[in-house]
């Protein structure tokens, strides 16, 4: 059997002798485009699909309670608690400033509130207002449906922090009806 | 012009598609090496001991960061202190806490599940939460050591 005979039966076409495979491949390729072949991948769907995946990616990332910017100011200490993070009310205490719900209520120098003795819970009054009004706005959102004010409360602390600093954003958080207190750490 | 045409040309999305291919890439790489954080409950500070069902008061635990050590002290029914363990190498001794902590709960069948921790300004965040850590857990897979953790703060005169 000839090479020719070969591949003329493979493609169930009939060959006199003297075609050869070139011929009959180009036979073939002019046939197929006649029919309903698909001449190109169309793109626009997989786009569609990879914009939606990235959008959703994007969202979940900056919705993640996991979000919290580290630096050199802001390094949890390391732990090895298990318990997995549940989204609330965030107060920030780097060695800078005391944020609540990334908003900065107070400057701190060294860690330490300026012109304020140590263990001294009055200098904490600020971050307590902005408690009381984040507590308030919660409040409200219930009054209308919203999930109630559960009184949680995720403290994101320098690791250096003096405990005396902490103990006294905790006092006026406990004075603004925060009564669960959830210390964010790195895992170790 | 040459190469003008002019006709309907359909817009080119590879470049587009080798985009967000790699923005989903870099996405996905950053997520898996995002610091993984964790939460450590802490209740709120209560004065005197959690009433027992039978109204008596039920002993708990207070460890004490001082400057030298850690000092243990039982209080709600179960008055005393432990011998101090002091630091070791300028370090709190974390395993050696865990070991005290674990002989008191043995001891004491009615230890509260809630443990006291006091300290002043010269401690760090860092070494209160590895207080917390050594009187949480002590190695057991099932159970911690101690479930609660109230932070209080020492007063000084």
């Amino acid at each position: 059997m000839t090479p020719s005979a070969t591949f003329s039966s493979e493609i169930g076409e009939t060959a006199s002798p003297e075609t050869s495979d070139d011929e009959l491949l180009l036979r073939r390729r002019k046939h197929r485009k006649t029919g309903d072949a698909i001449e190109g991948l169309n793109l626009t769907a997989m786009m569609d699909v990879f914009t939606i995946l990235l959008v959703f990616l994007l969202k979940q990332y900056a919705s993640a309670p996991e979000n919290i910017p580290l630096s050199d100011d802001l390094k949890p200490p390391a732990s090895i608690s298990p318990d997995t993070l549940v989204p609330g009310v965030r107060v920030i205490l780097s060695k800078g400033s005391v944020m609540v719900d990334d908003k900065s209520v107070m400057k701190l120098e060294a860690g330490r509130p300026a012109d304020a003795a140590a263990g001294d819970v009055n200098a904490w009054a600020p971050v307590g207002q902005a408690l009381g009004t984040r507590r308030e706005t919660i409040q409200r959102i219930a009054d209308g449906g919203g999930p109630p004010f559960d009184g949680s409360l995720m403290v994101i602390a320098d690791e250096d922090t003096p405990y005396d600093v902490l103990y006294g954003v905790l006092y006026v958080a406990g004075k603004e009806q925060f009564t669960s207190f959830r210390m964010i750490i790195r895992r170790k | 012009m040459a190469g003008g045409g002019g006709g309907s040309e359909e817009l080119n999305l590879v470049p587009y598609l080798d985009i967000m291919v790699n923005l989903i890439m870099f996405m996905l790489v950053v997520t898996a090496y995002i610091v993984e954080l964790k939460e450590s409950p802490v209740l709120p500070p209560a004065y005197g001991g959690a009433p027992g069902s039978d109204g008596e008061k039920t002993p708990y635990l207070t460890v004490a960061m001082t400057d030298a050590g850690y000092v243990i002290v039982a209080g709600g029914g179960a008055e005393g202190s432990e011998e101090p363990i002091p630091k070791s190498a300028g370090q709190y001794d974390t395993r050696a806490l865990t070991a005290k902590l674990k002989d008191l709960k043995a001891a004491l069948p009615k230890l509260s599940e809630n443990i006291v921790i006091t300290a002043g300004s010269t401690q760090t965040y860092k070494e209160v939460m590895a207080t917390m850590d050594a009187a949480r857990f002590d190695g057991s897979p099932n159970k911690p050591l101690f479930s609660g953790v109230t932070l209080a703060q020492v007063v000084t005169q």
